[in-house]
């Protein structure tokens, strides 16, 4: 046996760190009725250092779910809305000339935050959602040839509808490959917007969901300090070959055109990694591979044209798939 | 009309040889057929066209409504080709009024729809036949070359929207790919640009201009071939050749000719549209009064009684009076809808039969995609009973030997001695896999080769009654402490491993 993961975080550490996942996942569900599992892949993106895509049909709280995580770590937030005539220099930032002084002044863009939410990033150009997806991976902008770090810890949180999709620009399969996970968030239990329409219609102006009653309970640097400790946990590399094993069969299995690339078997490693650290574990289970490989690999396959036609979706093959994988033993 | 002038062997054939032989007639005389056909149907296809430009399928029914008037051209020339009389362009022009004229309005009205047009158009245009008569020698002809004639004119159509997308495809091959997308596109498409209409014209009438004299002279061939067949033209061709032959030898004609005129007149009283010989040496009376004898043999005079259902023809004198009304020319209407009435009758036969061949193709289909479905979905099913077995009763799981017999007698107890021994990780995998076994073999847990641990447990889980609660609580426990020592390599305590040890019997052992 071989371990992936060094000697592994302090025990103390991870611990702290679970327990302060864990109230982050609470502060989230006072505002985020329902939808615990989206809550909960946002929080493992986040500890992994990676960027979510959700989609969903509007409505359903994606704006309020990263405003109420910006609150609890008392970070900064901004929102792009992504329209067809957004230019790559609103995303980043531009240089522009000042008259006063006689010079040229950097004015930085949205991206320069800790949550960026981009709204509906399908509905802009593919400059401009190259520009943004080139900023997820590198980390920093360079505007008039100077470079300049992103803030961290930096997380976009992409969103897209999957209805409307006329005079949309659907990402590159290339580009989709930068979002750690792609999250569905699906319509709310009957008990779940029960509680939704009370807390919503419940002395209240407006329609909006007050994200008052979230509290900041962590920093930015606990953040970082979080995602130090994922990176830390410790990974067998039984765990790992599991990973790889399920990635691969994504190429070879029939009804699937391109499989996941090597990105797909890191993300599982990676999202896997945040899995167990907010379930109070200290090493990465196959079943943290497992409970993760839809939405890390979800984006990362394209199906035949026929199974489309016959109903079938990324989930129902890569649950198949999941089915024909041998799990880790002896 | 000389049939011993015949250009083609005569002798009785089945009816698509004789469509065969029509083909075959047209590939000979190719050249005196289709220079008159195409110095008429082109220029007038090139009239209707521009003449409707704007309602090009108009113009495509107009051609294709027309088309009977130039089938007669085909036929024309073939009919004088066959006996020896092969017109050239210019003659085969000339006729050309003549031939239209001819019942130029029934032609185009009632007539039609005739689908078997090719082999009543010889009666009308070479018999020079009308009214009841030529009704009643349609009648006697098309007894066995009905439902061919009927078939040919289905063929020959298929064969011209063969040809017709052929074409298209031609084009659509030579031309660059993206025109090719294009072309496609709005050939495809309802409202298409202006000049797809007259290109699919174009091709259409291209193919119908190809086939039709096929058509023509198939069902030409069909109409000599039941001729030979009513009227002995092979026997009498025989005959001739033989009488020619005794002339040249011996120069004696006398018997021969005898036998010769007696069968001849034997067909005269059969058909009225004879072809004559030209020699006869007896007269009408002497020809009967030997017919008569021929008849008054034994072999004529065998009687056989047979009951059914018969249609009872006119009585005779009725239907001489009426061929003596209708004689002038007139033809009875209904006369005309009941040659209709059959003809649509012949069709309904043929598309009986087509339907019922589908129908075949349509059971063997089904049966075939149950016998497909059924192999597939068998397993859904639970499959056979040794499938279920195997299924039931795996032999190993995610690596690991699962029958029972893989086990010590004593799991607990020896799985404690590992531990003392120093070999930890054998002793909390033998616990585990020990559990497992019990619970696939006992408790017919299910459990496929990608449950995770994680699985297991949830699978006991909801196992419900059959399974105690204590014992699924001691699973978890085994699961977790297994977890942490297969993926953080991380032993457990001592009494941990002990106690584990001490309970794996309570839960697994007693009905191992």
């Amino acid at each position: 046996m071989s371990d992936n993961g060094a000697a592994g975080a302090d025990a103390t550490a991870i611990q702290n760190a679970h327990t302060l996942a864990s109230r982050l996942r609470e502060q989230i569900g006072q505002v985020m009725v329902g939808q615990n599992q989206v809550v909960d892949q946002v929080l493992i993106a986040l500890f992994a250092a990676g960027h979510v895509l959700i989609e969903g049909v509007p409505g359903l709280g994606k704006t309020l779910l990263v405003r109420a995580l910006a609150k609890t770590f008392n970070g900064s937030f901004s929102r792009i809305q992504f329209t067809p005539d957004l230019m790559p220099s609103d995303v980043t930032g531009h240089a522009m000339y000042d008259m006063k002084t006689e010079s040229f002044k950097i004015r930085r863009g949205p991206v320069f935050t800790h949550l960026l939410l981009a709204d509906e990033i399908n509905r802009a150009p593919a400059k401009t959602q190259a520009a943004l997806l080139e900023v997820m991976q590198e980390q920093q902008v360079t505007i008039e040839g100077k470079a300049m770090p992103m803030v961290t810890p930096f997380m976009t949180l992409a969103t897209q509808n999957p209805i409307e999709q006329e005079g949309t620009y659907p990402l590159p399969e290339a580009q989709l490959d930068r979002f750690l996970l792609k999250i569905l968030i699906e319509y709310p239990s009957i008990e779940e917007e029960n509680q939704l329409v009370s807390m919503v219609t419940g002395q209240q102006i407006g329609d909006t969901i007050n994200v008052d009653a979230v509290q900041a309970i962590v920093t930015g640097e606990d953040i970082k300090r979080i995602q130090q400790i994922t990176a830390s946990l410790q990974v067998d590399q039984r765990v790992v070959d599991y990973a790889v094993r399920i990635a691969q069969k994504t190429r070879t299995w029939p009804g699937i055109t391109v499989g996941a690339g090597p990105r797909g078997g890191i993300a599982l490693i990676r999202a896997a990694r945040a899995a167990a650290l907010l379930n109070g574990h200290d090493f990465v289970t196959p079943d943290d591979v497992k409970d993760i490989a839809a939405a890390a690999l979800r984006h990362r396959i394209i199906l035949a044209p026929e199974m489309e036609i016959e109903g079938q979706t990324p989930d129902s093959m890569l649950a198949t798939i999941l089915e024909n994988v041998e799990a880790p033993r002896t | 009309m000389k049939i011993e002038n015949i250009a083609a062997e005569v002798r009785p054939r089945v009816t698509w040889e004789s469509v065969d032989l029509g083909f075959s007639m047209v590939r000979h005389w190719w050249k005196p057929i289709f220079l008159p056909w195409l110095a008429t149907m082109v220029p007038f296809a090139i009239v209707v066209n521009l003449t409707l430009w704007q309602h090009p399928w108009l113009a495509l029914f107009v051609l294709w409504w027309t088309k009977p008037l130039f089938d007669r051209i085909p036929l024309h020339v073939v009919s004088h080709a066959l006996f020896g009389e092969q017109p050239n362009v210019a003659q085969t022009l000339r006729a050309l009024p003549r031939l239209f004229r001819f019942h130029f309005i029934k032609a185009l009205t009632i007539h039609r729809l005739d689908p078997a047009r090719s082999f009543t158009l010889p009666v009308w245009q070479l018999e020079h036949l009308s009214g009841r008569k030529r009704v009643q020698r349609v009648r006697i002809l098309q007894k066995n070359a009905q439902n061919t004639a009927v078939w040919l004119t289905a063929a020959c159509l298929c064969f011209i929207f063969i040809i017709a997308l052929g074409l298209l495809l031609l084009l659509l091959m030579l031309v660059p790919s993206d025109v090719a997308e294009t072309l496609w596109y709005e050939f495809s498409d309802q409202r298409s640009a202006w000049w797809v209409a007259p290109l699919s014209n174009g091709f259409l009438m291209a193919a119908t201009i190809l086939i039709e004299p096929f058509y023509v002279a198939g069902g030409f061939a069909l109409y000599l071939n039941r001729r030979t067949h009513l009227e002995g033209w092979d026997i009498e061709l025989s005959f001739r050749r033989l009488a020619e032959r005794i002339r040249a030898s011996r120069g004696q004609l006398a018997t021969v000719l005898l036998l010769l005129a007696g069968l001849s007149g034997t067909v005269m009283l059969t058909s009225p549209a004879l072809v004559h010989a030209e020699t006869t040496l007896l007269s009408r009376e002497q020809a009967r009064e030997k017919i008569d004898e021929v008849f008054a043999q034994p072999e004529f005079n065998t009687r056989k009684e047979r009951t059914g259902w018969y249609a009872i023809d006119p009585p005779a004198e009725e239907t001489k009076e009426k061929d003596a009304e209708e004689d002038d020319g007139e033809t009875s209407w209904w006369d005309e809808f009941v040659t209709f009435m059959k003809a649509l009758l012949a069709v309904g036969d043929v598309m009986a039969l087509l339907m019922e061949v589908l129908l075949w193709l349509l059971v063997v289909v089904l049966a075939a995609l149950l016998i497909y479905f059924f192999a597939r979905w068998r397993p859904e099913f639970g499959g056979t009973r040794m499938a279920r077995k195997r299924r039931r009763s795996p032999c190993a799981l995610f690596g690991m030997d699962v029958r029972p017999e893989s086990l010590p007698d004593d799991v607990a107890g020896e799985a404690w001695a590992l531990w003392q021994a120093g070999q930890t990780a054998e002793a909390i995998s033998l616990l585990y896999r020990g559990a497992l076994v019990t619970l696939i073999h006992r408790d017919g847990i299910t459990l496929a080769s990608s449950a995770t641990e994680g699985d297991c447990v949830r699978q006991v889980r909801s196992a419900g009654d059959r399974i105690m609660s204590e014992t699924t609580d001691y699973f978890t426990r085994l699961t977790l402490t297994w977890q942490s020592l297969a993926y953080a390599h991380r032993l457990p305590a001592s009494s941990t491993a002990e106690q584990l040890c001490q309970q794996w019997p309570q839960h697994f052992e007693e009905q191992k």
